[in-house]
């Protein structure tokens, strides 16, 4: 996601993606989502290589994820741990599961031609990943920073 | 002579945590995944 598509910062506290049909029991095994700020603007082959030298945090791990979506609505994930996005740089959504039970959640993508926006592998410890000009619809949740500083005045006037 | 002291009391800004939330992308494209099992 691009820091001028999110247009927030803030602490993120779930992660959505937008299911397009209906799905029963799409179930994957030793299931993790992370995310992590880049500096890059569009992806390359390299999952490392996408993070731009950034480290990606841990927000959801489950032994054995099962979806199961009614038709056209969000599903996601509340972070086990708030995410603080900083707002400047783009962000990678990330996910990767080591089996499932080849049933598919169908979902909505947006267009990102001619950029990359993509990288994906069939092979759980791949170094490398095919590229698409395409992006998931995403939504999410966050807690903006409070105002900052508070404070108490006092005004004395006098009047003669 | 009046003297007249008026003190007042100002609360310039509370401090508050704001949760919202950001949608990212239109519903272009329906398609397989990106949770695809295979």
């Amino acid at each position: 996601m691009l820091a001028g598509e999110l247009k927030f910062a803030g602490d993120v506290t779930r992660v959505d993606w937008n299911a397009s049909a209906a799905a029963t029991g799409a179930g994957f095994g030793d299931a993790e989502i992370t995310l992590c700020e880049t500096p890059l603007s569009e992806v390359t082959t390299s999952f490392v290589g996408n993070y731009g030298g950034n480290t990606p945090a841990l927000i959801y791990s489950n032994s054995w994820l099962v979806i199961t979506t009614t038709g056209d609505q969000w599903f996601g994930f509340d972070c086990a741990k708030p995410f603080a996005y900083g707002g400047s740089k783009n962000l990678i959504v990330e996910m990767r599961w080591r089996r499932d039970n080849e049933t598919t959640v169908p979902s909505w993508h947006f267009d990102t031609k001619p950029a990359f926006r993509n990288c994906a592998v069939g092979t759980y410890a791949a170094e490398q990943g095919k590229l698409g000009t395409w992006c998931s619809r995403h939504r999410f949740t966050y807690t903006a920073a409070a105002v900052s500083p508070t404070s108490l005045g006092r005004i004395r006037a006098l009047f003669r | 002579m009046k003297v007249a002291v008026i003190s007042a009391l100002l609360l310039v800004a509370v401090g508050a945590a704001q949760a919202g939330t950001a949608i990212v992308g239109a519903k272009e494209s329906p398609q397989k995944g990106p949770w695809c099992g295979t």
